[in-house]
Parts: structure tokens; sequence; C-alpha cells
């Protein structure tokens, strides 16, 4: 039987997509040493074509668009990993603990987390920033609170079936304390549907959070591509490549995350492909 | 029956009352008291106003009493008035309602049934060319930003070869009426509808192929064919029933993130409905309108969840509807 | 006289990657009209596909025919049409599954299941077809044939749906039927009525039946003549008789003997172990347990038991499904808490401890399982599964080491077992690893919830006899749950026969067995297949 790894690699598509987004990693880690521009400068006058000068253009005040891309990839990806994190931390304790003790507890929680996913997700969120007043904490802590529900919903899932296996069972009449249970016994066997439906949060988040900053909701002193086809829209007729470059780069990235996501489950799955 | 939603209608009360919970604690996060957020920022509002709401909130009180005094106004209806749009709140949101609910059912069934169509097609060529083309063009509807759509296609369609409207709701120098308005209506709905269903073509496509195969291995197949129905009764008759269900699972999920998705469309396009108010109301910060949008759209999901549970009940004989 | 069906060279191709080329390999079988053949074989002996290659309905395109002739009343079912087969498929052969439930569709009635069978392949009206669902419903001695044909799979029982998929089976009156392990799942005594009816029926119509099944008592109630088949080919067949009572092959014979007998072993009471008089280790009494329904209502799973078990005495608790038997193994192992009752352990009330009192008493009653599958954490090595237990009692590493080995010594297994992972070992295996888990502990009491239930029968009894070894070289009390009437003869001292939550009956093993004194116990005892011939 081959490893994970080698599972994974073999598809083509999804070792292309991991290369893509390490190279955007790489470019929102290192990006301000790669290309020393800053975005907020004024640079040129407004409404450069790209190809010219600057490889993507200026936007209405003259302001580097290929600048703003790379810094948006740091606020847009910095967001979204810390966010998605977060609900992943939360959602997994609460459906381990709902899902492995049951009664009163599991109907307290699970009340819970239908409540939250009653509430439409993204006006939930455009409230909860509005009301903290935008910044890159605000916006996190939005994305994170309208995620996690459906993490805890299929953690719970996870737990209930594998409490009921015998090997939770016996490791119970061995005198294993639940934590042992909860984390050495029961959570590894379900690692897989975790760490996919983790990967494709982080692709949600990053479409939650550009949504957020397009409507306004960003944080003034950064850059993000979200803000930056907010602040383009207007100039859409006069100068489409401010909307459409930071729309490409949202979905390019988005993509790569799902097909990783993709590939992960297929890989951890081996024996539920064809 | 009826008792069954009936049952289920008790059932939603208490949700309701917890998102008023957690309006009334979001409203109080925001700087400055409640009768200052709902009184708005804009500095509109008179003092005689602002002293008034105090004292109809209580805020002079415990917080309990507050709490309580939130509820009894909001369950009334009893939402504050909106200095900004020199209207009461709840009328203001009742008047948005019209043009959101048109253009999510609009949606609804757009992506609904194509996602179904997508995904039979899908399903029933596995793994041939047709399957794989259906799975990278839903990959690529599952990540793309809405609003991003909304902008292309205005793009595309309005500003290059000027096709369908850049925004608005109708064309109101024409003073159109009757089946010309409609048809007006309904020229400008084209791109709103067919941006916000691109995401949920892709989720009810993916949902629909993965439960058709899931449902295809199942023994009651294995039967059915020994029983001799050929090929098209077997999956029409047979696994399409059951692979419906988490269809209609979904549909219950993802209608409160379609209401979502609706400001942002509605807010690309100008469509004059909640979702667009929304957006006035975060321009304006007015956090009181916007926290009322928040309680009318989410009773409006609790409801639409409501029907999503009949619907299954009649479906699946296993729920009982009792 | 021809025969219905004839079955020459078949080969049945596994995918690459199998472990081995061919399902079924060189296969020659016939059935008569109105005559019962029986292929019999253990798990991965290729029976069952060779019933689904008959109608074509191998799972595709991995698993297929490479070479023979299946004759149909003449006809090669391997070489005509789709349009052909189908036309065939429920109307001249038909077939019935092992799983009621999952081989009828959840979401559509019985009746509109069965009517599709008239639909396809008569130009009956809808009157005439009611009427006839509702006379082979009749038949199938299915009570309230109205009632059945307008619910839905999961309102029916277990045996009403087998019947009901019997009734489908049946209604165009096919030439032959396939019974793919039709009554595995079911109780011991719904299985006999169901063997009742298929027997009649094929009586009554002369239909030509073949029976797909692992049991040789189901063989001996039902065949005409027997394939035996092991790992895809046939190693034995004949007339019923002569293959059960004078068996040529060696399979045949290892096969047969595995099979336990009926009548309990001869024991010696007086001295030792088990011995009548031995000194209380269990003492169980009056115990309930209710559990609340879906959609209202509760269910009494355990309804005021008690029981005792002495110091190296087994202890069989049998009944059938739904009878509490696996309700009262979770409270013994206290797994779920009792409403009411004592439970006491050498002298220890368990019910009385809390949690961590409780867990340092876990080491005196240990459990083995039922599933090899499920019993075995699949990303822990052998090792650290057998070695936990001690782990958790905080003994040294180098004494965890020593008594693992010797554990794995004990249950008959390689030490090089210990760093390898449960997916590299057969059933059988993997039941001795969950063994040595439990005995690891050094445990006054093993509980083991029918721990061989799932195993090949062969299998079923090797695991039975190193357990009656430990048992005697431990002095080991046992308390032994099962269904299976002819395992708790082979292992028991006492017996304790339940029914919906109730103790029936209770006494020494050859008492209960010689003379039931219950009109519960003594069904049972008559509903198991075979009862007769093989003892």
């Amino acid at each position: 039987m081959s490893t994970t790894a080698e599972r994974f690699f073999r598809n083509k598509t999804a070792a292309a997509a991991t290369l893509v987004i390490g190279l955007i990693a790489v470019v929102a880690v290192a990006g301000p040493f790669l290309y020393p521009h800053d975005p907020f400068a004024v640079l040129a006058k407004p409404f450069e074509p790209p190809f010219g000068t600057y490889p993507l253009g200026t936007d209405v005040l003259g302001r580097d668009v290929a600048a703003g891309l790379i810094y948006g990839a740091r606020t847009s990806l910095t967001i979204a990993l810390v966010a998605s994190l977060a609900a992943l931390l939360a959602g997994t304790l609460v459906g381990a603990v709902s899902g492995y003790y049951g009664g009163i507890v599991d109907d307290v929680l699970m009340r819970c987390t239908e409540f939250f996913q009653t509430i439409p997700t993204f006006l939930f969120a455009v409230v909860i920033v509005a009301v903290l007043t935008p910044s890159i904490t605000s916006i996190a802590i939005g994305v994170a609170f309208v995620s996690w529900p459906p993490v805890a919903r299929l953690v719970r899932a996870e737990f209930m079936s594998m409490r009921e296996r015998e090997f939770v069972r016996a490791a119970e009449c061995l005198g294993a304390p639940d934590r042992q249970i909860l984390f050495q016994h029961i959570l590894p066997n379900c690692l897989a549907p975790i760490i996919v439906m983790g990967s494709l949060m982080v692709a949600q988040a990053i479409l939650l959070e550009s949504a957020l900053s397009f409507l306004g909701l960003s944080d003034g002193s950064t850059f993000s591509w979200g803000y930056m086809i907010g602040a383009g829209r207007t100039f859409l007729r006069s100068a489409w490549w401010l909307c459409t470059i930071p729309g490409l780069a949202i979905l390019i990235t988005v993509l790569c995350i799902n097909i990783i996501g993709e590939a992960l489950n297929d890989a951890l799955n081996p024996l539920l492909k064809d | 029956m009826v008792r069954f939603i009936a049952r289920r209608l008790i059932q939603a009360i208490p949700t309701i009352l917890m998102i008023l919970v957690l309006s009334f604690f979001l409203l109080r996060l925001a700087p400055g008291d409640i009768a200052d957020v709902m009184a708005g920022e804009s500095g509109g509002a008179s003092e005689e106003y602002v002293e008034q709401l105090r004292q109809q909130f209580g805020l002079d009180r415990s917080l309990f009493i507050q709490l309580a005094t939130y509820i009894k106004n909001v369950a009334t209806f009893e939402l504050g008035y909106s200095y900004r749009q020199n209207m009461a709140v709840s009328e203001l949101i009742l008047s948005r309602v019209g043009p959101t609910v048109i253009l999510m059912l609009t949606s609804f069934a757009i992506s609904i049934v194509l996602g179904i169509v997508l995904g039979i097609v899908a399903a029933r060529n596995v793994n041939r060319p047709v399957d794989r083309l259906i799975s990278l063009v839903s990959t690529l509807g599952y990540a793309t930003p809405l609003f991003w759509v909304g902008l292309m296609l205005i793009l595309i369609f309005s500003i290059t070869y000027r096709i369908f409207p850049t925004s608005g709701i109708e064309d109101i120098a024409a003073f159109n009426e009757g089946f010309a308005r409609v048809r007006d209506i309904a020229w400008h709905l084209v791109l709103p509808a067919v941006s916000l269903s691109l995401f949920y073509i892709a989720v009810y496509t993916r949902l629909m192929r993965s439960s058709l195969l899931e449902q295809s291995k199942m023994d009651y197949v294995v039967t059915a064919e020994a029983k001799g129905l050929p090929r098209r009764k077997v999956v029409y008759g047979h696994v399409l029933r059951n692979a419906l269900l988490p269809i209609l699972t979904m549909a219950g999920v993802q209608i409160g993130s379609m209401l979502g998705g609706s400001i942002i469309i509605e807010s690309v396009f100008g469509w004059p409905g909640m979702g667009l108010l929304a957006y006035e109301a975060l321009f304006a910060r007015d956090l009181n309108l916007l926290t009322g949008i928040l309680i009318v759209s989410s009773v409006m999901v609790i409801l639409i969840n409501v029907v999503v549970d009949v619907l299954y009940a009649v479906v699946d004989p296993r729920i009982h509807l009792k | 006289m021809t025969p219905v069906l004839e079955v020459t060279d078949l080969d049945i191709a596994l995918p690459g990657g199998a472990d081995r080329q061919y399902a079924v390999s060189g296969l020659n079988f016939d059935v008569h009209k109105g005559e019962t053949l029986c292929v019999i074989g253990e798990s991965g002996s290729g029976k069952s596909l060779t019933g689904k290659a008959i109608l074509r309905l191998l799972p595709k395109p991995h698993v297929r025919v490479a070479q023979g002739r299946i004759l149909f009343e003449g006809t090669d079912l391997v070489q005509i049409g789709d349009e052909s087969i189908r036309k065939i498929r429920g109307n001249a052969i038909s077939m019935i599954f092992q799983e009621p439930m999952t081989a009828l569709n959840p979401v559509l009635t019985i009746g509109r299941q069965i009517e599709e069978v008239l639909i396809e392949h008569t130009r009956m009206s809808r009157p005439e077809r009611w009427k006839r669902m509702r006379e082979i419903l009749t038949e199938t001695n299915l009570p309230d044939p109205e009632r059945i044909l307008n619910s839905y799979p999961h309102q029916l029982s277990g045996g009403q749906r087998q019947r009901a998929m019997i009734a489908m089976a049946l209604i165009l009156e096919p030439k032959l039927i396939i019974a793919d392990e039709p009554t595995t799942a079911l109780d011991v005594t719904t299985q006999a009525q169901i063997l009742r009816l298929m027997k009649q029926i094929q009586e009554r119509h002369g239909t030509g039946l073949l029976f797909i099944t692992h049991d040789f008592g189901v063989v001996s109630e039902i065949a005409d003549r027997v394939i035996v088949m092991e790992r895809g080919r046939a190693v034995e067949s004949g007339p019923v008789g002569d293959v059960l009572h004078a068996p040529k092959h060696p399979y045949t014979q290892s096969l047969m003997a595995a099979v336990p007998s009926l009548s309990p072993k001869p024991r010696n009471r007086t001295s030792g172990q088990g011995a009548p008089n031995a000194p209380t280790l269990v003492a169980v009494e009056n115990v309930s347990k209710t559990y609340p329904l879906m959609g209202g209502g509760s269910m009494k799973a355990v309804d005021n038991v008690s029981l005792r078990l002495g110091v190296g005495e087994t202890l069989g608790i049998v009944g059938e499904s739904g009878s509490g038997k696996s309700s009262l193994a979770r409270l013994l192992l206290r797994l779920s808490e009792p409403d009411e009752g004592t439970i006491r352990l050498d002298g220890t009330d368990l019910l009385a401890l809390n949690r961590s009192q409780l867990r340092s008493k876990r080491h005196l009653f240990q459990v083995v399982f039922q599933d090899p599958y499920g019993s075995l954490n699949p990303r822990w090595t052998v090792g650290r599964i057998i070695g936990e237990g001690l782990r958790l009692r905080n003994e040294p590493q180098r004494k965890v080491l020593e008594k693992s080995e010797a554990m794995i010594d004990l249950v008959g297994l390689d030490r090089k077992a210990l760093s390898r992972f449960p997916h590299e070992f057969s059933g059988g295996q993997r039941q001795r690893i969950a063994i040595a888990r439990a005995l690891i502990m050094d445990p006054k009491l093993l509980i083991a919830d029918e721990a061989v239930s799932a195993l090949d029968v062969s299998v079923q009894a090797q695991i039975l006899e190193l357990l009656d070894e430990i048992k005697k070289r431990l002095n080991l009390s046992m308390i032994f749950i099962t269904h299976d009437l002819r395992v708790a003869a082979n292992i028991c001292d006492t017996i304790m026969v339940m029914q919906s939550g109730r103790v029936v009956e209770s006494g020494p093993v050859e008492t209960i067995f010689k003379a039931p004194q219950q009109e519960y116990t003594q069904r049972l005892f008559a509903a198991v297949p075979g009862r007769l011939t093989t003892d």
C-alpha cells in the first residue's frame, strides 16, 4: 500500500495546485522584499493600463496594482488561516464533546450549533465586523464565528459513530480515561475528514474575507484583494483591470486550495475511490 | 400533517428568541448604549427621541430588564426608527422583502434544477469527458467570488455588449405597467440571478453526483436489476429518489447562505432588496437597521427550514409525520 | 431429463491486485426442476459471485465471467444480449438476497416494489396486478396483505421483509430461484419458518432452487444435493445424505468437524473448575434497564435479571436479537448504568463505585467483542493495543513488553505480530489479539459478547478451543453471550435463556439442552437447523 503523500502527488492536478499555492505563500511572505514597492505610494499617473511600466497597471490614485496584490495576498491568507484554525479548533472541540458524551450535553451543544447555522452566515459576519469596527482582528473573529458550526457537525457525526466502535468500548473496559479515548483512540481515526474540511474552510474563509472587504468592511491600514475590487468597481467601465486582476487572484487561490482539499480526501481514503 | 407543522413552528420559537438575545448583545457590543445605536450615529435624532428610547428600553434598569424590554419591543415589531432613511425600521425592511424574495426564489430554482440535471449527467457518464467537463466547471464555480462574477458579467454583458441593464430592478423612466413591467423586471433579474446561482449550481451538482454514485452501490439497486428493470427505470425509479434526500437537506442548509450572498449581489447590481438595504445601513453605520435585517432574515431562514422539514417528511417515509 | 440450469467450466475473473486471479474457476453444476442445490462454502469461497454471475449481476466492470457456459433452458446466459437477459431477470429466474432491509428500497412501498416486476414483464391491468400480489403475499403466509403492500420496508419485521422478498421472487413463477444466504440475517426461529416456507413453495411450484449458504445446518434442512466450495473450486458434490454423513474430501471433513455439536460436551463438574459449590464471583440481582425509543415510548431492554457465576464457571447467555442479552452485557461491563439492581464482582459492589474507583477495578473484568474488524484501533500497532491496559496502570515498559510477548504466545501468534498493524491479520488472528488484550490484565471475569459469531466455522472452532484451554489454565470465569445454541453447548457450564429482556429459563447446560422446561426454550431448540441430521 502506498503512502498518503505518494497517492497525493500521483494526482498531477493536485501537485500543480500545491506548487501554485506554494508560490502564492512565498509571495505573501517574501513579496515585500522581492518587489519593494509600497502599495499606498502614489507612483505614477492614474489608470496606467497593465503590461506597461507597471506590470499590472495603476489605480485611480496612481498606486501600483501589483504591489497591492502582493500585500493583499498577505492579508487575505493571514486572516483565512487564522480564522480557519480557530474555527477548526472550536468546531472540533464542540463536536468531539457533543458526539462522545451524547445526552443532554449533546442536546445543548447541537441546539447551539444549529442555531448559529440558521443565521445567514454572511450577514452575521457583516454585523459582527460592523459592530466591532473593521480591523484584521475583527474580520478574523467574524469569519471564525460563522465557520465553526459545519466543523462541529462533521466531528460530532464522526465521534458518534466512533464511540460505538468496539475498539473504543474495549479501551473504556481497560480503564482508559476519557482524555485518552477522545484524543488517542477516536481523534486519530477521524483526522482525515477534519483535515479535508480544514483545507476547504481556508478556501471559504478567503471568499468570505474578500466579500467583507469588498463591502468596505476592511482594515484601512492594509491592502486586501476584496478591498481592491470594491475600490475599483466604480471604474469598471474605464479601467477593467482594477476589478479583474484581484478577482483572478482570489479565484486561482481558492481553486487551488479546493483542488488540494479534494486530492487530500482521495489520498487519505484510498479505499473509497473506485 | 397540520400538527407536524404546528409542532415545528412551536419548536422554532426558542430559536427566534435566541436570535433576539444575540442581537441584543451584538448591539451592546457597539460603542454607546442601545439608544444611541438605535437612534443612529448619523446625529439626525433629536435629544428627546434618544431620551424617550432610553426610557422605552429601560436603560436605567438592570441588564435582564433591558433584555426583556428589547425582546418585547422587537417581538411586537417595534424595531426603532431610521433617521437616515426617515422611516420606521420595520416598515423599511418590509418594503424591501419583495425584491429579495424574487431574487432568491429565481436563483434557488435555477441552481437546484441545473444542479440536479448536471449532477445526473455527470454521474451517468462517470469518468468520461462530459463528467470531467462538468467537474471542471463546478470546481470553478465553487471557487469564484460571487461579487466578482457579478462585476465580470456587468463588464461583459452590460458594458461591452449592452445586452442587459447594469443595475436596478426596473426601468423607472419607462413607466411600464402589467406584463411589460414583469418583462422589464425579468430582464433586470437575469444578471443578478445568474451571478447568485453560479456558486450554488456548483454545490448541488457536486452533491448530486456523489449522492447518485453512492446510492448506486446500494443493495437495493442489485435487487432492482435482478427484477429485470431496464437501467433507466433503475436510475430514475430507485436511485434518484434516494439520492435527492441529501439535496433537500443541503437546500435547507444553503438557504441562509444564499440570503447572505444576496447582500453582495444586490449591492453589486443595485437590486433594491434587503441586501441593498443592509449595504446602505453599513455605509450609514446604522447598526440598528443592520441588526433588524439580521433578525428578519434569520426568521425567514427558520420558516423556510420548517418547509424543508415538511418536504423531507413527505419524501422520506422513514421520518414520521407525528 | 434436461436440467433447468447447467453451468460448465465457469471461471470468474477478479480485478488485478486481488488475492487471487479467479474468484471461481472450473466450476460445473446443474439444477433440475423441483430440486434444491446448495452451494456451501466459507467467506471468500466464491459462492456468492457464482449466484450473481448467473443473472449477470457481477459488480461491473472489475469482476467478470472469463470463461464457461451458463445454460438456462438451452440458452447460454453468458452470450445473450443485455435486453434478453433483462427479460429473464425476475421473470424466469429470480433472486433472493441476504439482507432484506438493504435489498429493498427504503423510500418505496412493498407493493410498488413488487408491482414493478409485473409491470415490467406482463401486460396485466392494475386490478389484476394487485389481485395477484395479494394472492402471493397470502401464499407466503404474510398476515393482512393489504397492509403489507402499503407498508415501507422499515415498518416490517426482518421475517416479514424476507417473506415479501420471496413473494417478489415468486410472483411470476420462475423456473429457477437463486437464494443468496436468505436466512443468515434472521433469528433462528424466523429462519426455521422461512426455510419451511421456501421448501413448501418450491415443492408446490416445482421450481429449481439454487441455495447459497455457509451453514451446514441449513443445508441439512433444505438441500437435495450439495456442492462444497473452497477458494473458488468445487471440492466435493453429491446428494445431501452422502456429503453430510460420509464426506470424502478432507476440506469437507474438516468443515463438518468444526460445526459445534448441539449436545453439550461431557463435563467433570464434581471437582476443580466449574464445580457447583465454587465460591461466587459475580452476583447480579434484579437489574433492569429501560431505553427511551425514538419518537416516544420506551423499551425495557433488561427486565429484572438476576444471575450468579461461580469461580471458574462459564455461563452462557443465549437469546435472539432483541432478547436483551447484549444490553445485559453492557450493564455487566459497566458501559451503561442500570436503572435498578445490584452487580457484585468478587464482593465489590460495582454500582457504588465512582468513575475513578471504577477505572481502577476495570482490569478485573475484561471483554472480547464480536467484530474482529472493529475491535482493534486500526492506527495502533498490535503491541500498543495489547500493552495499553498495563500502561494505563503505569507498569514499567519492560514489564509491559514481557507480558505482551507472553500473551502473544498464549493466544498462539508470532511475536513479530507486536510490531504490525491490525489490517495485516485475518479475522481469527484479530480475535486472538483481542483475547490477548483482555487477558494481559489478569481478569477474574472474561465477558465474550458474540465473540465467535462473525467468524467462519473452521476459525470459530479454533477460537472456541483456545478459550476453553485458557479458561482451564487460568481458572477463569466466563460469561459467554451468543445467539448460537451450538456454540453455547460447546463451551458453557450453565445456560441462561433470555427473551424480551427477561430470563426465561436457566440451569446447568445438560439439563437445559436435554429437557427444556419453558415453551420458548423448546421452540428455540426446535428451530436450530440440522438438529437431527448432524447429531
